[in-house]
């Protein structure tokens, strides 16, 4: 359709578009090159003819500077419905105090773009639109070159630019890959925007089947320390999420699901579609007035931000905030975020963060390698995973390994796992530091380092004057220090000598099921003794044998041999 | 009563007073000088001559349109067959706003196309040459 048929010029200068509604039948697209010469071919004439009131007795309409920098003069003016049937450039007007930019999406075809622009998503979206024909969205693409959709962005009116003429260009679509594009002020012209759009091979899942993963909960939106790589220093994150009884992976699509095109979910007090996660941390200082919440929108002079987290509430020296319009604080510039103020500190005090997109991070299928701050609990991390802490500091889980004896009959085989050395049962794994002859003794001091290997909890055994060991929960331990806390025990009779042998034994009790396991953080191969006894109604002769606990964990199937 | 006026048309001269001779429509002052005496004084709006305008370097095929700069009003329009054309428009006395001529050529219909041109130029009894710079705009 030629665009005379499309377009109008009426009386008083206006161009008009005219032609079908997008994705109908006949629905026009130029360029703005196209507009361009329209105007300037009917500029030549004559005379004027049918809806087309110009000529050469009227002032000109249009100047080019390049082919894709119009500007209409003298008066005339496209109007916002004009603009959408016009791509590949830029339309300045009205003195320029009205520009519309061009767009250009370089993505897989069919790609669904959303648009922020001053802190909201473009509700009309028309470049979405799947033109007549067509069975893919996206107006004017050029699939050869990559293109999926040209179209044109109003970006200032009224003379003033519209969020610095600042956009965000994004894609989260079920079952793709997220992606945005931010572009920091459009220029005239034609702004490029790249995003990735194809098939997240780990987001498979009916979308309909994850929205009923409410297990997976935010135990902590905000500021807190968790001790992801178990140094017994635990790092500063912004979030700390209990992924309930889905693996990892399942994890993953159900964060996807709450940021998705359409999400009705919250995040930090922000729509989930609009969630980015951290964008800027920022340093603040006095003077502060009053206290600072989280998830609350912060607003300063050019620009506003919600903060995602802090490091306190009235002494605040850090804000973790993502940026949802203008830049970022500078120096000395006072940050409102409710009833608080802060200052931000000298020199440069934003920082701009790392994003992920979705903003979890990224799913290996089986492993999580995490965005900027974002965490989970450490009870639902695995070795492969890997986080990046408030710090930008890499945590590597520790690598939690089981060992399980199989083959038990509950209740009546007791099971001894202990460490081993040649087959054998290391009854010296430690010697006691002093003596234990107290009516409550609780710590027991080891003259031995106690390996990283060791279980949090678990049990011990003592060697007793009369040559016994005796068994005793131990709650905690502190390598440092030497130190096993057990439970109260009373060795005023029966002392536990100075020197006194001591080791760890990782399973000591009566199966209470057919298996029998503990956990623990891999270091190196350890040599097991398990040993397995039943003397009860029916007795089994004794089970021994040695076992490795390896990077894998191990397990053994224990015998059960009649002695009756 | 004597009107002065400048032209005098004589068969004979000879004084009249307070005589009017209607010419045609227009009914104008006369003098008679004599036995009789015809004048016919021009309104500011009638022309007193001929403007040469010559436009020089035009690209062959422009649109030519010669306006009245203040009202837009049409003087002449043609389109370029040559780069130089030679128009003949009227000049008004010194002063007058009919002789502020707006001139626009205009070619965009077809390649090579150009930007608008356009400029302006003061009629008066004479001649006068304009080079025209009209700017690509492929």
């Amino acid at each position: 359709m030629p665009i005379a048929t499309d377009f109008e010029i009426q009386s008083d200068k206006a161009i008009r578009y005219i032609g079908a509604a997008h994705g109908a039948s006949g629905a026009g697209y130029y360029t703005v090159l196209e507009l361009h010469r329209w105007l300037q071919d009917l500029a030549d004439d004559q005379n004027a003819s049918g809806d087309d009131l110009l000529d050469i007795s009227k002032p000109t309409p249009s100047d080019k500077q390049f082919d894709t920098i119009i500007t209409l003069v003298n008066g005339y003016n496209i109007d916002d419905t004009a603009a959408e049937h016009l791509y590949g450039g830029s339309i300045i007007q009205a003195g320029g105090d009205v520009i519309y930019d061009g767009v250009q999406v370089i993505a897989g075809a069919g790609a669904h773009v959303e648009i922020v622009q001053n802190g909201s998503i473009i509700a009309n979206d028309f470049w979405n639109t799947v033109p007549f024909g067509s069975s893919l969205k996206g107006l004017n693409p050029d699939t050869a070159n990559g293109v999926s959709h040209r179209f044109l962005l109003k970006v200032r009116t009224g003379g003033a630019d519209i969020d610095g003429r600042r956009l965000l260009v994004q894609t989260r679509e079920w079952g793709k890959t997220y992606s945005e594009f931010r572009i920091n002020g459009t220029s005239r012209g034609i702004n490029v925007a790249a995003l990735i759009f194809s098939d997240d091979l780990n987001n498979q899942t009916a979308v309909g089947t994850v929205a009923g993963w409410w297990d997976v909960t935010n135990l902590t939106a905000g500021y807190n320390t968790i001790d992801v790589n178990a140094d017994s220093t635990p790092e500063p994150y912004y979030s700390r999420w209990d992924r309930g009884s889905r693996s990892i992976n399942q994890f993953y699509e159900r964060m996807k699901y709450l940021t998705r095109r359409g999400s009705a979910e919250t995040l930090y007090g922000l729509n989930g579609e609009l969630f980015r996660g951290i964008t800027h941390e920022v340093a603040v200082t006095t003077p502060r007035t009053g206290t600072i919440a989280e998830g609350a929108l912060a607003t300063w002079t050019g620009g506003t931000g919600q903060v995602l987290a802090r490091d306190s509430a009235s002494a605040a020296t850090k804000l973790w905030i993502q940026l949802l319009t203008g830049v970022a604080p500078t120096a000395g510039q006072t940050i409102t975020v409710g009833g608080g103020t802060v200052t931000a500190a000298s020199g440069t005090p934003s920082t701009e963060r790392p994003l992920s997109f979705p903003f979890c991070g990224v799913s290996t299928g089986s492993a999580l390698i995490g965005a900027y701050g974002f965490a989970l609990e450490a009870a639902d991390l695995s070795v492969n995973d890997r986080l990046f802490d408030l710090t930008n500091t890499q945590r590597n889980p520790p690598n939690l390994v089981t060992f399980t004896v199989s083959g038990l009959v509950a209740g009546e085989d007791y099971i001894l796992v202990g460490p081993g050395n040649s087959g054998a049962l290391v009854e010296n794994q430690f010697t006691l530091n002093g003596a234990l002859t107290g009516a409550a003794v609780t710590s027991v001091v080891v003259n031995e380092a106690i390996p990283a290997d060791t279980p949090a909890s678990g049990t011990l055994r003592i060697q007793r004057a009369n040559g016994a060991f005796s068994r005793h929960t131990y709650s905690a331990y502190n390598a440092g220090t030497k130190t096993f806390t057990i439970a109260s025990t009373n060795f005023s009779t029966n002392n536990a000598a100075n020197g006194a042998s001591a080791y760890i034994s990782y399973i000591d009790k009566l199966a209470d099921a057919t298996t029998a396991a503990f956990q623990s953080t891999y270091v190196s191969d350890r040599e097991l003794f398990v040993r397995r006894r039943d003397g009860g109604a029916s007795p089994t002769k004794t089970f021994e044998t040695a076992a490795t606990l390896g990077v894998a964990g191990g397990s053994v199937a224990v015998q059960r041999l009649s002695d009756a | 009563m004597t009107y002065s006026v400048p032209v005098l048309q004589r068969s004979a001269v000879q004084l009249l007073r307070g005589h009017i001779r209607t010419i045609g429509e227009v009914t104008k002052p006369v003098t008679r000088i004599g036995t009789s005496a015809h004048g016919v004084q021009r309104l500011p709006t009638d022309s007193i001559g001929n403007f040469t305008l010559t436009l020089t370097n035009l690209v062959v095929g422009s649109a030519v349109r010669i306006e009245i700069a203040g009202t837009g009003a049409l003087v002449e329009y043609r389109v370029a067959a040559n780069a130089t054309e030679v128009f003949t428009v009227p000049a008004y006395t010194p002063g007058s706003a009919n002789n502020s001529l707006r001139i626009k050529v205009r070619k965009a219909s077809a390649a090579p196309r150009y930007k608008p041109y356009e400029t302006q130029a003061t009629a008066l009894v004479g001649a006068q040459s304009v080079f025209i710079a009209q700017i690509p705009d492929d």
